[in-house]
């Protein structure tokens, strides 16, 4: 097959799988949020539900907004969500399905993933300043304060896993999603990288929930604080926008999760292809087994946390960042570029 | 700092934090709160004025809806004032009763605040959990009294249901499953870790203030006011108790702050203490009857030969509720004054809001356990709708409006 | 910490809290739809718990205690010829969007003729429509009009 055709086959496909999978990852959640409270909670499909209403509903824009961002901001949002999904997703599937070429080496580079999880929250920012109300102002002030907050452990975990595949695999570059995927973080580790890469992992436990703007960090929204704050005048098929946008987001942070800490496939494991009657059936094994890892990451970090702890205060989540999450991804990343030597010694 | 430009933020009179309607206006400066600013007045009833045109057994019904959780503690002022006026005798053992359903409503209001609380500072699982709780002692109201939140238990000269058998063990059933369940939500509500940081050193009410403010109920006593109407003043079957007393931080041997984790200390501590309470009142109820005269309409003539007026007083879950009532030779009373425990704490909202941060504002605003409907008793019908009173003018209009009640207007 | 985490597991693990709709109560249109799922049956209400008023026009004696001790003035009076006793009497409606359900007027009724219920479902579209309003129908067929 032609190296372009199987590049849009996989865009495609994980797009629409994303899409879906984002809206009942929706569902999946609140559904286990509401076991957690010993509720029955909403049915699954529900986040299908949601989007098509919000689809047909009336669409508000506020008077006195900047109308261009205040319509755009949405569709920012949505499309480099959009993109950040594909972008992880689509060299961890060439990963799964073995298929390699030159072309696909460098896919999927960290910086850039990096940079399309900063895009869509400054999209909501910009929507938020736009729409002219003093909720959504302090919405987008709060927003702004997460992200900044966040960046810092974000950038540690990326370096040190350049670090650590510059080590484990010098041929290939450093900071492709795809070398991760092939090369899993744990191998070759001492005891303190071990220790390393799990204080690594803690901290995205966090970043996670900051991300994806859920309790406790969910200060820009903060219901009883502000209203819904940067989302408090977006209505109809914007804010169908957002919630998409969201689900995309969710799904696409939790896969970076796995593809960087947990990115063993099924081969790996079971050391060998899967076959069943005569045929092959690695890749659908594959991607099921994946889906099942997001799964865990997904209730872990997203539904668990938010169930058991209380929303911070502003002031709280760039302290609890900046100094706790921050100290725990640098000794994780120290961690690992000293473990070589102390495993030498 | 001088030249930081501060903008104006207004809350209410519809909010998502909000459970009743009521306004704010704070002066903020990036996240803080530099001036809070409160306007009521957005569900008045005229309940006072209703009363006058209703006799004296069906205004009971009516000050129950004053507000759906205090529905037993202002019947309770209503019945102590009218039974003080007319020098009605109630039977002991309608005491206990009246003891016993104040005191599972209390267990149900501060479990209700608890899971707002934790609402409101984005805790939901904690909400459906304190909530769950609470179902318990509301199937244990609705078997004493036959519904689950407006009792209609309580009668001038007494109760109108008696506890034996079957309800009997159903209150003993309730508060077993509260003392076995104590240890933990006491752990819950004290030591979790998110909730802590949010309620610690937050809207601060000290003591002085809280004296100069005339705060009552849980928001006094957890800036260490010792004040509790059931312990400083003889009502029901209080003052047969004699480990019963007002509850402060101190008692957890903490110095009280008076911020809202005393205030949750407090609360969390009195829902212990009603337990005890019921539990007493269970092992102690004497016999005898239930009512001084069951026959209502025989009460209402009693009442129509009284001229005289009378005060009740009654610690409700939210703190100091007292009724005035003047009884005139009439089927009605002339005058039906209110005084819910909201109306006193109000005014201490403003020192909690200083220096307090945009997060803190729901739940300070919870944190003194509100109820807007209760404390609603004026409202300015003639011009914009606003209007400012003077101290002078106020008692200027009071006055004449006790002239008017005295001609019999 | 660890005690919230260990309720939050217990929720998890435990049985769920809510009560469902009954289907008992269910609008007649949709029972169909939903008895094609799980029935839940209705809760069960404790002994002397106040719901819908019943009243019997037989056992009315036209009194009036009632209407002076009911709080919401729920109930109206109307005239009636008692064949009977073959002299003029009066008999009630209740208008159950107006009652509070505070057994006022059942313990004060001398013969025992107005009861509560335990039924408690009592949504309604119209405010005022006859199933909303107790003894209606006996109404219609034995009013006094004046001037008859």
């Amino acid at each position: 097959m032609n190296e372009l055709t199987v590049f849009l086959i996989m865009v495609i496909s994980t797009l629409i799988g994303g899409i879906y999978l984002g809206l009942l990852g929706r569902g999946i959640d609140r559904k286990i949020a509401a076991k957690f409270q010993s509720r029955i909670g909403p049915p699954i499909r529900q986040g299908f539900w949601d989007l098509k209403k919000l689809m047909l509903k009336q669409t508000i824009v506020p008077e006195n907004s900047i109308t261009w961002v205040f319509k755009g901001a949405p569709l920012v949002a949505l499309v480099t969500s959009a993109m950040l999904l594909v972008y992880i997703m689509v060299p961890y599937l060439l990963y799964l399905t073995g298929y390699e070429s030159p072309m696909f080496a460098h896919m999927g580079d960290f910086i850039l993933v990096i940079y399309l999880l900063m895009i869509p929250a400054i999209a909501l920012v910009a929507g938020g300043f736009s729409a002219g109300s003093p909720l959504s102002t302090i919405g987008s002030q709060r927003e702004m304060v997460v992200l900044m907050a966040t960046e810092l452990p974000l950038a540690v975990t990326v370096i040190a896993f350049a670090v650590k595949m510059s080590v484990l695999a010098p041929s290939m570059p450093s900071f492709s999603i795809f070398t991760a995927a092939s090369n899993p973080v744990w191998n070759g580790m001492g005891p303190a990288g071990i220790l390393g890469v799990i204080l690594l992992a803690s901290a995205f436990l966090f970043i996670i929930p900051a991300e994806t703007g859920k309790i406790p960090f969910d200060q820009a929204e903060a219901e009883t604080e502000i209203a819904e704050g940067l989302l408090a005048e977006y209505s109809g098929k914007y804010l169908a926008f957002f919630q998409l946008a969201e689900a995309l987001k969710s799904l696409g942070v939790v896969a970076l999760v796995v593809v960087l800490f947990f990115p063993q496939g099924v081969s790996t494991i079971m050391g060998g292809q899967m076959i069943a009657g005569g045929i092959n059936i690695t890749v659908p094994c594959e991607i099921m087994f994946f889906l099942l890892k997001v799964s865990v990451v997904y209730s872990v970090s997203i539904s668990f946390i938010r169930v058991s702890m209380a929303r911070l205060k502003i002031s709280q989540v760039s302290k609890f960042f900046i100094y706790s999450v921050s100290a725990v991804s640098i000794t994780g990343f120290i961690l690992i570029m000293i473990d070589p030597r102390i495993m030498a010694m | 700092m001088s030249n930081k430009e501060t903008y104006k933020l207004q809350i209410g009179p519809t909010h998502p934090a909000f459970k009743e309607p009521v306004r704010f206006e704070f002066e903020v400066d990036g996240e803080h709160v530099l001036h809070a600013d409160i306007d009521m007045g957005y569900t008045h009833r005229g309940i006072e004025h209703v009363s006058k045109e209703r006799n004296f057994i069906q205004i009971i019904y009516l000050l129950e809806r004053i507000c759906g959780i205090c529905s037993t503690s202002h019947p309770m002022a209503y019945c102590l004032a009218v039974e003080n006026a007319a020098e009605i005798e109630v039977p002991a053992r309608a005491k206990y009763i009246r003891t016993i359903v104040g005191e599972l409503e209390r267990l149900h209001s501060h479990l209700l605040w608890a899971g707002v609380a934790a609402h409101e500072v984005g805790f939901d699982t904690l909400f459906y959990t304190t909530w769950d709780i609470r179902e318990k002692v509301m199937d244990c109201l609705e078997v004493i009294s036959g519904n689950r939140v407006n009792y209609a238990m309580l009668t001038i000269g007494g109760v109108r249901r008696d506890i034996i058998g079957e309800v009997a063990e159903a209150v003993n059933k309730t508060v077993e499953y509260y003392s076995d369940l104590y240890s933990q939500l006491e752990d819950i509500m004290l030591n979790d870790m998110s909730l802590r940081l949010r309620t610690e050193n937050v809207g601060i009410l000290t003591y002085d203030e809280a004296l100069k403010l005339c705060a009552v109920g849980p928001t006094a006593r957890a800036s260490g006011l010792a004040k509790d109407v059931r312990a400083d003043y003889a009502v029901n079957a209080y003052p047969d108790i004699p480990w019963l007393k007002a509850i402060t931080p101190n008692d957890v041997g903490k110095k009280p702050v008076g911020d809202i984790y005393d205030r949750i200390v407090v609360r969390v501590l009195e829902i212990k203490q009603s337990v005890d309470i019921i539990r007493f009142c269970m092992e102690n109820m004497p016999g005898g009857e239930i009512v001084a005269e069951p026959k209502a309409v025989k009460v209402i003539n009693q009442l129509k030969k009284v001229k005289a007026h009378g005060i009740g007083r009654y610690e409700g879950p939210r703190g100091e509720v007292s009724h005035y009532d003047i009884l005139d030779n009439n089927e009605c009373p002339v005058g039906v004054k209110v005084k819910a425990p909201t109306y006193s704490n109000i005014i201490s909202w403003v020192p909690m809001f200083r220096g307090a941060e945009i997060a803190d504002i729901p739940i300070i605003m919870s944190s003194i356990d509100p109820c807007i409907a209760c404390s609603d008793r004026a409202s300015f019908v003639e011009g914009e709708g606003k209007k400012t009173v003077s101290f002078g003018e106020l008692r200027k209009l009071s006055m004449e409006k006790m002239n008017k009640i005295r001609r019999g207007l | 910490m660890l005690s919230t985490v260990s309720r939050i597991m217990q929720q998890f693990f435990g049985r769920r809290s809510t009560n469902v709709f009954p289907v008992k109560y269910a609008p007649e249109s949709v029972i169909d739809a939903l008895a094609g799922g799980d029935i839940h049956p209705p809760i069960s209400m404790p002994e002397g718990y106040r719901g819908k008023l019943s009243y019997d026009f037989d056992k009315c004696i036209g009194c009036g205690m009632c209407l002076k001790v009911c709080p919401a003035k729920a109930l109206e009076d109307y005239p009636i010829m008692d064949t009977e006793k073959n002299r003029p009497s009066k008999r009630i409606v209740f208008y159950r969007g107006k009652c509070t359900y505070c057994e006022e007027c059942v313990k004060v009724c001398p013969v025992g003729a107005i009861k509560l219920n335990p039924d408690f479902m009592m949504a309604n579209y119209e405010k005022y429509g006859d199933d909303q309003i107790e003894g209606i129908e006996k109404r219609r067929e034995f009013e006094v009009k004046e001037g008859q």
